[in-house]
């Protein structure tokens, strides 16, 4: 039997237990109504917001909540009435002994008749990482981009129609969780301060959001796909719209957002050192609002790019790339790989020694060396190709003036050429390269 | 001629080693031992202890047995595992009170908090379920002393919401003469 199996016949032991209800045990039959997964991946942890719509009875209430076989950590399941919550009263928790990890609140009401409640807690188990989409139009000017998240559930407990939170950036109370966790055992009070900094998480976090959330649930599974942004200090908040059902074992794909019309500029780069003999396409476009992004920045993840060769868009595979966490304003260059379309071939067409010096003994202790480089260069392409090659030079070197080859820095030159489709061109360039005593820097 | 109380270089050696080794074993947290607990502490609970609730008449009482036996090698097998070691605890005391063991469970749930004091959360579990059991048993002096060790440890401005919950019917335990339920 696989551990989920395990789990989920635990789970089924427990919702016999509790007259069939889904964990929340009541006098009257609750409906569980959303959940909401806010996932801080940094310190594998998740704040877990249920709301159920409960039939209360007038005085005495009670209500049973396990934790049993998940990763829920029960020290911060919290209850709250979100109506009538005057006359909603928590008056005790119990453990009750006939079955392990499970608690019941006893809550008194004044009111008769339906509570919206929700209840918090955290869990552990529930990861997320984000995903990309780049497709290219024929000229390769323009994108749609399209992101999505995958959330995977290990947690041992099912979430169904449940809202997806990602935090994207870094919130210290989290790294702080975080690190403490890994010291456990070293410290006598790291479980103590564990705690204590989850409550304040849970106090700062749990409300984020909450304005946008009812007309989120007005329009339910049918709004389109697009991420919210709500900036808080240095990290952000998404909230995937739309909302989907996660079992526990399942790792599933929700789309985020699709943005068309981002502006692209395609181009190659040739550069030896780095990426031998092949000419490497690269995307780059940049998270702003000319572009039709900027709304928010974009987690890091896996880009795959095509790029449409019909006009009824036929697409083909570009490259796979992955990017980091891209702020807003950024440029994003997508490294794509070679393509044998565009072709660049170095050829040494002359080297020359010169002017070789001797010392007092006889022994050379200068040269010179003459070096002519072409470089044959050829688009297959349909499209326009912009080129950037690279050379790399050491010591005392200098080039002829005529080339097209510009400096970049001390050591790096480079030649942007645009190609026709279908076009060839040669470049050249002369390099003098002194050595010895002929070395003057 | 006076007696010389200090060991010798290579006694003094196996000293430090033998506390080194200590000090190693208590410390370096064994992996495989804690899931191995883990793992039996589950399949007890999964396997006998929560089908109990549900079983009736013989069938309850084998159920409760087995999951007693198995928290009681739990407890036997892995002392080194407090976590563990103090859910079965204290589970043990549930089976124990389910099985209408009162004082048997009650003196179960007091040696959680003796044995595995830095386990909070199976401390206040616990001390709260032995206090529940002995008021509803109508033993409300015995109940309270244990409402007491609640407030006297729990009782914290900054506790979890679960915990003031708890701490706070413990109060009104405290200031009441009869039980809430």
């Amino acid at each position: 039997m696989s551990p989920g199996k395990t789990l989920l016949l635990a789970a089924g032991y427990w919702l016999m237990a509790s007259a069939g209800y889904a964990r929340v045990n009541v006098v009257t039959l609750p409906d569980r109504d959303t959940v909401q997964l806010t996932i801080y991946n940094s310190a594998d942890l998740t704040m877990v917001k249920e709301t159920r719509h409960l039939t209360f009875r007038k005085g005495l209430n009670k209500l049973e909540f396990s934790w049993a076989n998940t990763l829920i950590d029960p020290t911060s399941v919290e209850f709250h009435a979100l109506t009538h919550a005057a006359q909603v009263d928590v008056l005790d928790v119990r453990f009750p002994p006939r079955v392990t990890n499970t608690l019941e609140w006893h809550i008194n009401s004044e009111f008769a008749g339906e509570v919206v409640c929700e209840i918090r807690y955290f869990t552990s188990g529930i990861t997320w990482s984000a995903d990309y989409v780049a497709e290219a139009d024929k000229t390769e000017k323009l994108l749609t981009l399209a992101g999505n998240v995958r959330v995977t559930n290990n947690s041992g407990e099912d979430y169904e129609n449940t809202q997806v939170r990602l935090v994207v950036g870094v919130i210290r109370l989290v790294e702080e969780i975080a690190t403490l966790a890994r010291q456990r055992g070293q410290r006598t009070d790291s479980d103590k301060i564990i705690r204590a900094k989850k409550r304040k998480l849970k106090n700062e976090l749990a409300f984020l959001g909450d304005g946008s959330e009812a007309e989120r649930q007005k329009d339910g599974a049918a709004a389109p796909a697009e991420i919210i942004k709500e900036g808080v200090s240095e990290y952000f908040l998404y909230t995937v719209a739309g909302r989907d059902t996660i079992p526990t074992g399942w790792s599933k794909r929700l789309p985020s957002f699709q943005t068309n019309n981002v502006p692209v500029t395609s181009y190659y780069k040739f550069e030896k050192e780095q990426w031998g003999d092949a000419a490497i396409r690269f995307y780059k476009f940049k998270n702003d609002k000319p572009s039709n992004l900027g709304a928010e920045p974009l987690p890091d993840g896996e880009v795959k790019a095509f790029r449409a060769v019909t006009a009824d868009k036929l697409w083909t595979f570009v490259g796979a790339t992955n990017v980091k966490y891209i702020p807003i304003g950024e440029v994003i260059e997508l490294e794509l790989g070679e393509d044998r379309d565009v072709k660049v071939q170095p050829t040494l067409m002359d080297w020359q020694k010169l002017d070789i010096r001797f010392d007092e003994w006889g022994n050379v202790a200068g040269w010179t060396i003459k070096e002519t480089w072409q470089f044959e260069v050829q688009n297959s392409k349909d499209i326009d190709v912009e080129l950037d090659i690279r050379r790399n030079f050491e010591g005392d070197w200098s080039m002829d003036r005529a080339t097209k080859f510009a400096k970049l820095d001390a050591h790096k030159v480079h030649c942007g050429m645009l190609l026709k489709p279908h076009e060839k061109q040669t470049v050249t360039y002369e390099l003098t390269t002194r050595y010895g005593t002929n070395a003057t820097k | 001629m006076p007696r010389n109380n200090y060991l010798s270089l290579p006694g003094r050696l196996v000293v430090i080693g033998i506390a080194i080794l200590i000090t190693g074993c208590a410390t370096t947290p064994n992996p495989a031992r804690t899931r191995s607990a883990k793992s039996l502490f589950e399949s007890t609970a999964r396997e006998y202890h929560f089908p109990s609730a549900i079983a009736t008449s013989t069938e309850r009482e084998r159920l409760l047995a087995e999951a007693a036996t198995g928290y009681e090698r739990l407890l036997r097998q892995y002392p080194d595992q407090d976590d563990w070691c103090a859910k079965a605890l204290r589970s043990l005391g549930n089976v124990r009170a389910e099985q209408g063991k009162l004082d048997v469970a009650v003196k179960l749930y007091a040696s959680v908090a003796e044995k595995y004091s830095r386990q909070d959360w199976e401390v206040l579990q616990a001390w709260k379920t032995a206090a529940d059991l002995l008021w509803e048993a109508g033993r409300q002096d015995e109940a309270k002393k244990f409402y007491r060790k609640i407030i006297a440890r729990f009782d914290q401005p900054n506790a979890a919401e679960v915990v003031k919950s708890v701490v706070r019917a413990a109060r009104w335990h405290l200031a009441t003469g009869n039980a809430n339920s």
